[in-house]
């Protein structure tokens, strides 16, 4: 070594906060397992009112991502881990508060279907009345095309 | 019930003698476009007012989330051949569906005389 000069051969920049990396990716890829686990049951027709493992999944990323971001701050991982729980917020808003339908079913077993004329997608005119000894009929209400 | 899921057990509907139709508030238009993606002969009822969702208590008022008309909420509604009601499904969440196989089931076990 050169008097003064430090070290010039044989050594390393201090490795980076390797850890404190993989944690923080883990904690992405968590929360990401469980929105795509909640997407992949509705492919499959399944349909819950409360997802468990997708909320167990999430939990546990924003967990593992706010650990890392506590144990090594860094302001590039503040913001890129506050998405994750503002994609939680809105992920939760959607399932808890605006898929809530309005309406109260008018209609009880036994009772007469309601009648009313609608015109369908081709033009014809259409009653349930006229069904009335022909076929049953499965009306199935939904939100539209959109 | 997804609306190709319900074409995909078409056949079980014909034969247990029910016909299946879809109600929404969407256009004529709009509703043959969807349905010829489907390709399906189910028929598309168009309650562009959305009076029969009123009439049946499945009204979303300002539901459309772009023209903020009317439309109808999620439910089904079986009703046998003598248009009396047998079956009702209505849930508090647009995410969830009626199960497809207990509608089938419940179609299959109406009166003979319901059946064609």
């Amino acid at each position: 070594m050169i008097p003064g000069r430090g070290p010039v051969s044989g050594t390393r920049e201090p490795p980076p906060a390797a850890k404190e990396a993989d944690m923080f990716i883990v904690g992405w890829v968590t929360w990401l397992a469980g929105a795509v686990w909640y997407f992949f049951e509705l492919r499959r027709g399944i349909y819950r009112l409360h997802p468990v493992w997708t909320y167990l999944l999430m939990a546990a990323g924003l967990g593992f991502g706010a650990a890392a971001v506590v144990v090594a701050p860094d302001i590039q991982r503040w913001v890129s881990w506050g998405a994750m729980p503002a994609l939680t917020g809105v992920f939760l808003y959607w399932m808890l508060v605006y898929s809530v339908t309005p309406g109260w079913l008018r209609v009880r077993p036994g009772e007469p279907m309601p009648d009313f004329e609608l015109r369908d997608s081709k033009g014809g005119a259409f009653r349930p009345r006229d069904l009335a000894g022909r076929r049953a009929g499965l009306y199935v209400f939904y939100r539209g095309g959109w | 019930m997804e609306l190709a899921q319900l074409q995909r057990r078409a056949s079980d509907f014909e034969e247990a003698g029910v016909e299946v139709l879809l109600v929404s508030a969407d256009r004529p238009e709009e509703s043959e476009k969807v349905r010829r993606k489907l390709g399906t002969e189910f028929r598309f009822l168009c309650d562009v007012e959305a009076r029969a969702a009123e009439r049946v208590g499945l009204l979303h008022l300002k539901g459309h989330p772009l023209e903020k008309r009317d439309i109808a909420t999620p439910g089904v509604i079986l009703a046998d051949v003598d248009g009396i009601v047998r079956w009702v499904f209505k849930p508090r969440n647009y995410r969830m569906r009626a199960d497809l196989n207990t509608v089938i089931e419940i179609a299959r076990s109406l009166p003979e005389s319901a059946k064609v």
